[in-house]
């Protein structure tokens, strides 16, 4: 036992050398280092992809120019799997070892509510897309200072569906389904209700089912909307669970409309791969913008979730403004960045210090689909 | 660096210990892998939580009632699911099946309980992180490595210098022959799960600290299983020594292959002791009572 232990732990050390090469960040004069945390090989990993490329873009194009005050930035990759222990695991390494100025984090709540007490044990700001305002505050509703989101969050964005689905679209009755073991499933959940009763056209109780994730069939689950011929069902799910939900529906002969959260965007259309013009769903870009337009178009198909890509260009962007100004201090970048207000690819993002997240004057659109072609319907908030 | 990327491990490490070290206690006497254990401690962890943490308690008592929890949990466990078959002397393969079918029940009953949500501990502690030049040392993870330790270094103390510990390791060796020379191997046994339970409590606890609540939180059993595996089944002080080098093996895969490929890396890992070195670290001596 001795004998392979020794050999063991030789291995080990040759191992630990080999881990000891390899850039250090956390200098004052080096490169300036960014960590992005996302889901690159589980199950939401065409939006962890997405932002990726984003980030990756945008550090290009910051390089480019010459970095941010001399400095190049750096970017080092972190796959959350989707898995809170790994994303835990991942985070703890990028700080400690790495030793990143600043995270640009992943678009999934569940993921963010598992990392936010860890932030705050360390002073490097993270910036995620997770919209659920719980992500960035602790039990007491007290903030966590190095946690912010790029995204408006699922109070205006709920609020925004019920609207549209009711004032536009003229949606008399609606029944909800969502997965109530998703914290952004069930944070769109009570906004779009209350937005609702407040238009005068509440939801039935009756007319409202969560279920959980690992349930197979939706259909059996699904069935009580169908049957009471609602106009509309509310689906605030991630793109797989919408994708079978959808199918399901159609199944079913379901012939009213479908309204969704961010994840019935692109890339839901072709991963869906059928007709999904009875879809609405709400998104954080202009496609006929024209900048944004042709970068999509320059995009092509290396990115699944143009959404993402472009919120993940825009934090890593407002991330980089703030550095040359206020250097890679964690605690001045987290003080400058809860009330910044940066104008990108997805608008203007006003950071509210209250919550963290954007205010409610950042620009959201609502679309559906003319087939598979995405079509914007209407811009909130109105102009 | 690599003092940053060790004190990581060893943080991580000594959580999976205490997974390890509850995992490889059933073992030693049943000789079978109790995958029940993940789902004994999340149960614990959560009525840590409800019982105690969320009502502003500290880190103690949410530590005591965890393990409390955890020990009530698998004595019913082993009354319920092992106990009939043990008497029976069914095959190994039962003890298997009804772990697995124990670990779905708690976790169905716990994911009913608090809808999947996530939940976290309180901050038990008001300054969060150490720096000793330049090293990050988190103060939950020194707390957990002190508290895991003494955990260890009790059950150390029992085992080797108490008479329950010398009749536990008798009917390790051999039931039938501790039965006969007078040792009540039921109650032993009812001992073991009893301690496998106070670990799986401590275990479920830290791992809430650490990451968060939720009821798949016990699929983190594998890294004890892992750890097992490559100290050896069945060996305590194996179980241990793997769950360091498992700890401090993630912390290095992390640094040089990235996240993705970390924990590919450690299943290969295990797959290649298994493969020149199935019985461990430990050696022959465990071997031979597999």
């Amino acid at each position: 036992m001795k004998k392979f232990l020794t050999i063991l732990m030789c291995v080990f050390m040759l191992f630990s050398v080999a881990a000891c090469n390899g850039d250090e960040g956390g200098k004052d004069d080096g490169p300036i280092v960014v960590g992005c945390l996302q889901d690159l090989t589980g199950p939401t990993s065409s939006l962890g992809k997405s932002v990726l490329k984003g980030v990756e873009d945008a550090i290009a194009d910051i390089n480019a120019k010459g970095g941010i005050n001399g400095r190049e930035v750096q970017l080092k990759t972190y796959d959350t799997a989707a898995d809170t222990t790994e994303a835990v695991n991942a985070y703890i390494n990028a700080v400690t070892v790495d030793k990143v100025h600043v995270i640009v984090g992943p678009p999934i709540a569940n993921i963010v509510n598992a990392l936010k007490a860890t932030t705050a044990d360390y002073t490097v700001p993270m910036i995620t897309l997770a919209v659920d305002p719980k992500c960035y505050v602790d039990e007491s509703g007290k903030l966590y200072e190095y946690l912010f989101c790029a995204q408006p969050s699922t109070v205006t964005q709920g609020s925004i569906m019920a609207t549209y689905a009711i004032k536009e679209a003229g949606i008399k009755t609606i029944g909800v389904f969502y997965t109530q073991d998703n914290s952004y499933s069930v944070g769109l959940v009570d906004p779009f209700l209350n937005t609702a009763a407040e238009l005068g056209q509440p939801v039935a109780e009756a007319n409202i089912i969560g279920y959980n994730s690992s349930e197979t069939d939706v259909k059996t689950l699904i069935q009580p909307l169908v049957d009471a011929g609602v106009d509309a069902i509310y689906c605030p799910n991630y793109t797989k669970p919408l994708i079978l939900i959808a199918q399901a529906l159609s199944d079913l002969g379901y012939k009213g409309k479908i309204i969704s959260g961010l994840d019935g965007a692109p890339a839901f259309n072709t991963q869906f791969g059928g007709d999904c013009s009875n879809l609405f769903f709400i998104n954080n870009i202009d496609v006929y913008e024209e900048k944004t337009a042709a970068m999509i178009a320059s995009l092509g198909d290396s990115v699944g979730a143009p959404n993402k890509y472009f919120l993940g260009y825009d934090s890593m962007q407002m991330l980089g403004e703030i550095i040359a100004k206020v250097g890679t201090d964690g605690a001045a970048i987290a003080k400058e960045l809860e009330s910044y207000s940066y104008t990108g690819l997805t608008g203007t993002i006003t950071m509210d210090p209250e919550t963290h997240m954007p205010i409610k004057s950042t620009p959201m659109f609502m679309y559906t689909y003319d087939y598979q072609t995405a079509v914007m319907l209407k811009k909130y908030p109105e102009e | 660096m690599s003092l940053q990327i060790l004190v990581n491990g060893i943080a991580t490490g000594s959580v999976y210990a205490l997974i390890a070290i509850g995992f490889a206690l059933v073992f030693n006497i049943l000789k079978f892998s109790n995958f029940s254990y993940g789902a004994t401690m999340t149960v614990s962890a959560f009525t840590a939580y409800f019982l105690v943490a969320s009502k502003g308690f500290g880190l103690i008592p949410t530590l005591l009632v965890s393990a409390t929890a955890g020990a009530i949990v698998s004595l019913f466990g082993e009354f319920v699911g092992f106990r009939r078959i043990l008497l029976n002397n069914s095959p190994t393969t039962y003890f298997f099946v009804s772990s697995i079918t124990l670990a779905t029940l708690y976790e169905g009953l716990v994911t009913i309980k608090v809808g999947a949500s996530f939940f976290r501990y309180p901050d038990f502690f008001s300054v969060s992180t150490l720096n000793f030049a330049g090293t990050v040392i988190s103060k939950s993870d020194i707390i957990m490595f002190i508290i895991s330790a003494i955990a260890l270094g009790i059950l150390a103390v029992i085992i080797q210098k108490t008479r329950i510990g010398r009749a536990l390791r008798a009917v390790s060796f051999d039931r039938e022959a501790a039965q006969l020379m007078g040792i009540n191997s039921t109650l032993i046994i009812q001992i073991t799960f009893v301690l496998s339970g106070i670990f799986a409590g401590l275990a479920g606890c830290f791992l809430g600290i650490k990451y968060t609540l939720t009821p798949t939180l016990g699929s983190l059993v594998v890294k004890g299983f892992i750890s097992s595996v490559i100290g050896g089944l069945g060996s305590l002080v194996g179980a241990v020594v793997g769950a360091m080098l498992l700890g401090i093996a993630e912390a290095i895969c992390l640094k040089i292959f990235g996240s993705g490929w970390a924990t590919i890396v450690t299943f290969a890992i295990m797959l290649l002791f298994l493969l020149i070195r199935p019985q461990g670290i430990a050696g022959s001596n465990v071997q031979e009572k597999a």
